[in-house]
């Protein structure tokens, strides 16, 4: 095939293949006809060249790695493969059957902490907040402990109680009804008003 | 027009196996699939040594590149299912371990790649074999840590390019796929990715240039100051 003269855009186009040598014969002698009479070209080919020595001959040193160990310790922890080494060919689905033990396990233990009974702990059990409009009264470690957990009684944070009020190892607590008591509106106490 | 006819040192054999096992990749990743633990880890230990060098090329730091590298081959694990087998697996590997790198480099900051932590390190594959003394195993690293500073200085869109052909020696109609870009595109990246380079090479020469001229003037004249 004889080549075609091209022009100095043209050449440009092809200088990365050409630089790369991935080009066929035919263009490769068209670029080479075209760079002896080129200077410009010629110029720009010989900096693109110097570049790839200089990228080839300083790569990144590199060593020798074993990566497998990490992957299968990685593996393991994603419950992907079992912990004994060495699976056997054969079962279609082995990697999914794997999962069923796991999924089992995990759903046996959201189960159980979903079902725990909540039993207030004194000291432990701490109020979410503290409102200054709702009455707090301070009651015994007894009282705390015999009272149902439907009266409203929440241990307060430790950090919140002086030493005094510590009474054998316990934090004393304090009453938070669950509602206000009722109060009534000054104007509904004036007889006659409406 | 372009054909992928070269075939440089760094390419390896995509499908040929070479580590004694007949089992060519599709073979081991219909086994991986079929539950075959082995076979899986006989795809890792032939391909490792191509991933950990393609991030460390990336990255620029041994630590990285070896996380990057087992967090590709985890994601190949992952997506076992999925592997299309019209196309060859170190292809997904090489798209995989270059997304990560990218990605990995866009989270960096511009400084932070300069970091050079483990430049120290012994380098048993390249280390030093044209050199003959330690001037010039000293001129060699210098050389090589400017080479890795300009690589660093380009976006990692060029860099990824620019490494895929000039240290894996791929084609650019393979690169085209790695990179989810046309083969325009691609060519475009390497032809302006050398550019870059170049200029950044060449600026860093002559700002050396200065600096050994400052200084050999600096010295000069302290040395005639001192004179009685």
């Amino acid at each position: 095939m004889t080549a075609i003269p091209m022009n100095c855009q043209e050449i440009e186009s092809q200088l990365p293949l050409y630089v790369g040598e991935e080009l066929e014969a035919s263009a490769r002698e068209t670029v080479r006809v075209h760079l002896e009479v080129c200077d410009a070209c010629s110029r720009q080919m010989d900096g693109l060249a110097r570049a790839r020595r200089l990228v080839q001959q300083h790569a990144e040193p590199t060593r020798e790695v074993d990566l497998w160990p990490g992957i299968r310790a990685a593996l393991v922890e994603e419950g992907r493969l079992s912990a004994a080494p060495g699976a056997t060919a054969g079962a279609g689905r082995s990697w999914a059957w794997r999962l069923v033990p796991a999924a089992a396990l995990a759903a046996a233990a959201a189960i159980l902490i979903m079902t725990r009974p909540q039993t207030p702990t004194p000291g432990r059990d701490i109020a979410p907040e503290r409102s200054a409009e709702l009455p707090l009264a301070e009651v015994s470690p007894a009282a705390f402990e015999a009272a149902p957990r439907s009266s409203g009684l929440r241990a307060l944070p430790a950090g919140e109680a002086s030493m005094a009020d510590t009474v054998g190892g316990y934090v004393p607590v304090r009453i938070k009804p669950l509602r206000p008591a009722p109060t009534t509106h000054p104007l509904e106490t004036l007889a006659g008003y409406r | 027009m372009a054909t992928e006819s070269d075939s440089p040192p760094a390419a390896e054999a995509a499908s040929v196996p070479t580590d004694g096992d007949p089992r060519t990749d599709a073979d081991l990743i219909r086994d991986a699939q079929a539950g075959d633990e082995d076979a899986f880890a006989r795809i890792v230990r032939r391909h490792q040594q191509r991933a950990y060098r393609t991030a460390r090329n990336l990255v620029g730091n041994h630590e990285d590149a070896v996380d990057l590298s087992q967090e590709a081959f985890l994601r190949v694990f992952r997506n076992l299912e999925r592997f299309d087998f019209q196309h060859e697996f170190t292809t997904w590997l090489y798209r995989i371990v270059t997304n990560l790198a990218i990605d990995a480099l866009r989270r960096r900051r511009p400084t932070a790649s300069t970091s050079g932590a483990d430049e120290d390190e012994p380098s048993p594959d390249l280390e030093d074999e044209d050199a003959t003394t330690p001037l010039e195993a000293v001129t060699r690293d210098e050389t090589r840590e400017e080479v890795r500073a300009c690589i660093e200085s380009l976006a990692p869109h060029f860099r990824a390019v620019l490494q895929l052909r000039e240290l894996e020696g791929l084609p650019c109609t393979e690169i085209a796929e790695i990179v989810g870009a046309t083969h325009v595109t691609v060519r475009w990246r390497l032809h302006r990715g050398r550019k870059l380079f170049l200029e950044e090479w060449e600026r860093r020469q002559r700002m050396a240039q200065k600096g050994a001229l400052h200084t050999a003037t600096h010295n000069d004249s302290n040395t005639r100051a001192q004179r009685p």
